[in-house]
C-alpha cells in the first residue's frame, strides 16, 4: 500500500522540505535488507495484520531450514487459494519491512492452490540462529489474510560445525578467523610447531604425503579467489581437535583488486563448555592493514600478525 | 543551375578575399540542420582580402555551461547490482560546452565539445559539422540548400534539435530520450529551406551519442537509418510564430550475436547445504557461436508549435506525437530477434510555456511514453495485457540572471515499475527535483 502514489500535498511538502533540510526517502528497493526476495517488491513497515478470512496461505517450505552465511538464492516454495492475489513475506526481527510477490501458476496437482517460487537472499548481518519466514496473503482488494511461518535457521559466521542450529554437533576445539574489508585476495597464512605453512593454496595441516582424515585441522575456503567476489572475505582454520603449541599466524596480500587498500581483524576462537552448552570463545582480536605496495602476488614473505600458543 | 557559378565565383572570392561573411549568434539555429531565416544574419564582410582573415572572420564562439543539483525520490546509499550507484541526490556538471563555428558564403563548421559528470566525468565532441550551403540570395525567404557531414542532432522531430542552450524544459520528454538516448549521430544530411518550407533528410548510422550499447558512434551493420523531417516555420502576424512538420525514421538495429565458449562444470546446490554433491555438478558444453542479427525499425512523428507575442510576454504551446516500432535505444531497449516479437512504442508530450518579458519563465509539460503497447503481464500464470506507460509532468519555473539564467523543475512521474500490495504493477516513486544555474559564454 506505501507503494500506492502520495497525494500531491505530501509530494509538495517532500519537495518543500527537502529545500529546507538533506532528507533521504526510504528505500524502495530494499537493497539495504537483510532478508531479499527476488522479483518481489518491497514495502517498509510492519507485515499487513489479517483483517479477513478468505485469503490463505497453503504450504509454505524452505527445501534446507538452514542458511549459510550470507546464503543466496534459497529457494522457498509456497501455495495459497484461489482469494490470494500475492504473498507477503518478512523475517522475523530483522530488517524494516516486508516483500511482496505475485502468485504464480496454479499447482496441478493441488486444484485451486497457485503457487509461489521465490528465490531468497540472507545477508551477512542476520543474527545467527533460529528465525521464522513470516508468510501473509493478501487478496485482491489489499486485505491480509491469516500468516504462516516456517522456521529457518542462520549459521554461525565463525564455523562451529553449524552447533547454533543443532546442538547435537560437536563444536571445533578452536577457529582461527581471518576477516577483511574490501574485495581484495587476503590469505590466511599459519605456520605449525612442526614448521608446515598452512594457506588456502596448502589448506590442511598434515603432510603432502598423507591423507587428510575429517579431523585434520583444514583452511575452509580460499576467499576472494583471483580477486572473484564471495561475500564472505574471510579465511577459516578449523581444528576439529584442540592443537598444541605456538603457531606463527600470519596474513598475505596476493593481490588489491584495484582497492585502495585493505583492513583485516584476526581472532583466535576456543572451544568451552561441555555438550550442547560447548560453544566458541573469543580469545583474542588483532587488527592490521595492507597498502598497495604489499600487493606483490605472494612473493614477499606473509605479515607477522601473532604468535599463538594453544 | 547557378551553382556551378555560384561554387566557382565562391572559390575565387575565397581565395581573393573579395567575400566573407560575419556571424552575429551561431549558436543553435545550426544544430536544426534547416537553413533557416537566421542565416539571413550572415552578413558580407567588409575586410581587405587576406586567405587569413577571410577564415577568420568567419569564426564565433560562444558556449554555456549548466550546474545543477538534483534530488530523486528512488535515490538509496546502495550501489545496484554491478556496482552502479543508486543514489542520484548529488551536484553534477550537467553540460559545459564550448562550440567553435566558422560560417561562410558557401561553408560552413561547427565543432562543438562536451564536458560533463552526468554518469561519470567525461569529455568529447558532441557536434563536428562540414557543410557546403548555397543561398539563391540575402533575402529571408529565399531559397537555400546545406549539404552536411559529420556528426550532427538527428534531424527527426522538433524536441530532438532542440538545442539544450535554449530549450526551457531540463531534458528532453521521456519519449525522446528513449528512442534517442542522445540527439547527435554520424552522418550525412541535406537541408533546403524556401519561404515558409523546410525539409530535411539524413542517412546516419543509427548508433547515436549515449547509446548503452557497444557500438556508439560506430555502426554494427550496414544498412544506415534514413530519417526526414518535412516542416513549416512561419509568422501569419507580426506577433504570431506558427511551426510544424511531419518525421519519418526507416532502418536497422543490432542483436549482437555471442563467441563460441568453452565447456565447463556447473554446481547447483541443489539441497542448498553448501557442500558438493555428484548429483549435483552439471556439464555445460561448448556452444557454438550465436551469430548477429540485424532488425527493422521506423518511427513516424506529427510536431507543431504556436508562439503568441502579447502584453505579457511571449506564451507558446507545442506538442510532438511519435510512434514507433523497435527503435527504444535508451529506456527499455528494444530487441525482436529473441522473443520474435516486435515492440510498438508510443509517446507524446504537450507543453505550454509563458515567458514573462525576459526576465522570468513558467511553464508545464505533461509528456507520456509507452515503451511496448502490446506488454504483458503474468498473473498467476496467466497472461494479461498490462500498461507500461509512464506519465511525466513537469512544472518549471525560470528567472534570467546575468549571461544565464536559473531554472527550479519538478518531475511528477507515474509509472507502473513498482507493485502493490497485490502484486499487480504500481507506482514507484521515483518524482525529481532539480535546480540549475546557466551561464553563457
Amino acid at each position: 500500500m506505501s507503494a500506492r502514489r502520495e497525494p500531491p500535498g505530501a509530494a509538495t511538502c517532500l519537495f518543500l522540505s527537502c529545500l529546507l533540510i538533506a532528507c533521504g526517502p526510504a528505500d524502495p528497493f530494499g537493497t539495504a535488507e537483510p532478508f531479499q526476495v527476488r522479483g518481489g517488491q518491497f514495502f517498509k513497515g510492519a507485515l499487513p495484520t489479517a483483517s479477513v478470512d478468505a485469503p490463505a496461505v497453503t504450504f509454505l517450505s524452505m527445501q534446507n531450514a538452514v542458511v549459510l552465511p550470507g546464503q543466496a538464492a534459497k529457494r522457498l516454495s509456497a501455495r495459497a487459494n484461489t482469494a490470494t492475489s500475492s504473498l507477503a513475506l518478512a523475517l522475523s526481527d530483522s530488517g524494516t519491512g516486508y516483500w511482496v510477490v505475485p502468485l504464480g501458476p496454479e499447482d496441478p496437482q493441488y486444484v485451486g492452490e497457485f503457487t509461489v517460487e521465490s528465490s531468497i537472499d540472507f545477508g551477512l548481518s542476520l543474527a545467527e540462529g533460529p528465525h521464522l519466514i513470516r508468510a501473509v496473503p493478501i487478496d485482491e482488494q489489499h486485505r491480509a489474510g491469516a500468516e504462516a511461518q516456517t522456521s529457518v535457521c542462520v549459521a554461525s559466521r565463525i564455523p562451529d560445525n553449524q552447533h547454533v542450529c543443532n546442538p547435537d554437533a560437536v563444536v571445533p576445539d578452536a577457529v582461527i578467523s581471518l576477516q577483511w574489508d574490501s574485495r581484495s585476495d587476503v590469505d590466511l597464512v599459519v605456520t605449525t610447531p612442526e614448521g608446515r605453512e598452512v594457506s588456502p593454496k596448502r589448506p590442511t595441516v598434515v603432510p603432502t604425503d598423507t591423507r587428510p582424515t575429517a579431523e585434520a585441522a583444514v583452511i575452509d575456503r580460499d576467499s576472494v579467489f583471483a580477486c572473484q567476489e564471495d561475500g564472505l572475505r574471510q579465511e577459516d582454520l578449523v581444528f576439529q581437535n584442540r592443537p598444541v603449541g605456538a603457531f606463527r599466524v600470519a596474513a598475505s596480500l596476493f593481490d588489491l583488486c584495484q582497492a585502495p587498500g585493505v583492513r583485516f581483524r584476526l581472532r583466535v576462537f576456543e572451544a568451552e563448555g561441555e555438550g550442547a552448552e560447548r560453544h566458541l570463545v573469543e580469545k583474542d582480536s588483532f587488527v592490521g592493514q595492507f597498502t598497495p605496495i604489499e600487493a606483490t602476488g605472494g612473493l614477499t614473505a606473509p605479515v607477522l600478525i601473532t604468535t599463538w600458543t594453544f | 543551375m547557378r551553382v556551378p557559378h555560384m561554387m566557382v565565383a565562391a572559390l575565387t572570392a575565397l581565395l581573393s578575399g573579395s567575400v566573407f561573411a560575419q556571424v552575429e549568434d551561431v549558436d543553435g539555429g545550426a544544430s536544426s540542420g534547416e537553413v533557416d531565416a537566421g542565416e539571413a544574419r550572415v552578413l558580407p564582410a567588409e575586410r581587405g582580402p587576406s586567405l587569413f582573415t577571410s577564415i577568420t572572420d568567419g569564426l564565433a564562439v560562444t558556449g554555456y555551461a549548466q550546474a545543477q543539483y538534483e534530488m530523486h525520490q528512488d535515490s538509496v546509499e546502495q550501489l545496484r547490482q554491478g556496482s552502479n550507484v543508486l543514489n542520484q541526490d548529488r551536484f553534477l556538471l550537467r553540460r559545459g560546452r564550448v562550440r567553435v563555428t566558422g560560417t561562410w558564403e558557401y561553408a560552413q563548421i561547427v565543432l562543438e565539445v562536451d564536458g560533463n559528470t552526468t554518469r561519470a566525468p567525461v569529455f568529447g565532441f558532441r557536434k563536428a559539422e562540414v557543410s557546403l550551403k548555397w543561398r539563391a540570395s540575402t533575402d529571408p525567404g529565399a531559397l537555400a540548400l546545406m549539404l552536411t557531414g559529420g556528426l550532427f542532432d538527428v534531424p527527426f522531430g522538433a524536441e530532438l534539435v532542440e538545442s539544450p542552450r535554449y530549450r526551457p524544459f531540463m531534458e528532453r520528454s521521456l519519449a525522446s530520450r528513449a528512442l534517442f538516448p542522445g540527439e547527435p549521430d554520424l552522418g550525412v544530411r541535406l537541408s533546403l529551406s524556401w519561404s515558409f518550407l523546410r525539409l530535411t533528410a539524413a542517412v546516419v548510422n543509427g548508433e547515436p551519442i549515449d547509446e548503452p550499447s557497444a557500438f556508439t558512434l560506430r555502426d554494427a551493420n550496414k544498412g544506415k537509418d534514413i530519417v526526414f523531417r518535412a516542416g513549416v516555420d512561419t509568422k501569419p502576424t507580426e506577433h504570431l510564430h506558427v511551426t510544424g512538420g511531419l518525421s519519418g525514421l526507416t532502418g536497422w538495429g543490432f542483436h549482437a550475436g555471442s563467441d563460441v565458449s568453452k565447456g565447463y562444470v556447473e554446481w547447483r546446490d541443489l539441497n542448498e547445504d553448501g557442500q558438493v554433491q555428484q548429483y549435483e555438478l552439471t556439464p555445460v558444453v561448448a556452444a557454438s557461436v550465436d551469430p548477429s542479427v540485424s532488425f527493422a525499425r521506423w518511427a513516424t512523428a506529427i510536431d507543431a508549435a504556436v508562439s503568441l507575442d502579447w502584453r505579457w510576454g511571449t506564451t507558446s504551446l507545442s506538442g510532438e506525437l511519435v510512434l514507433a516500432t523497435n527503435l527504444d535505444r535508451g529506456f527499455l531497449p528494444a530487441d525482436p530477434t529473441v522473443l520474435s516479437v516486435d515492440a510498438r512504442e508510443l509517446g507524446w508530450h504537450v507543453r505550454l510555456i509563458h515567458e514573462f518579458q525576459k526576465w522570468a519563465v513558467i511553464g508545464v509539460r505533461f509528456d507520456q511514453y509507452n515503451p511496448s503497447i502490446d506488454f504483458f503481464d503474468n498473473r498467476k500464470g496467466k497472461l494479461i495485457g498490462s500498461v507500461q506507460t509512464v506519465s511525466t509532468v513537469s512544472p518549471l519555473i525560470g528567472f534570467k540572471v546575468p549571461h544565464g539564467r536559473l531554472y527550479l523543475q519538478y518531475d511528477v512521474i507515474v509509472d507502473r515499475l513498482a507493485r502493490g500490495t497485490d502484486g499487480v504493477p504500481s507506482d514507484l516513486r521515483n518524482d525529481t527535483f532539480t535546480a540549475r544555474l546557466q551561464v553563457d559564454l
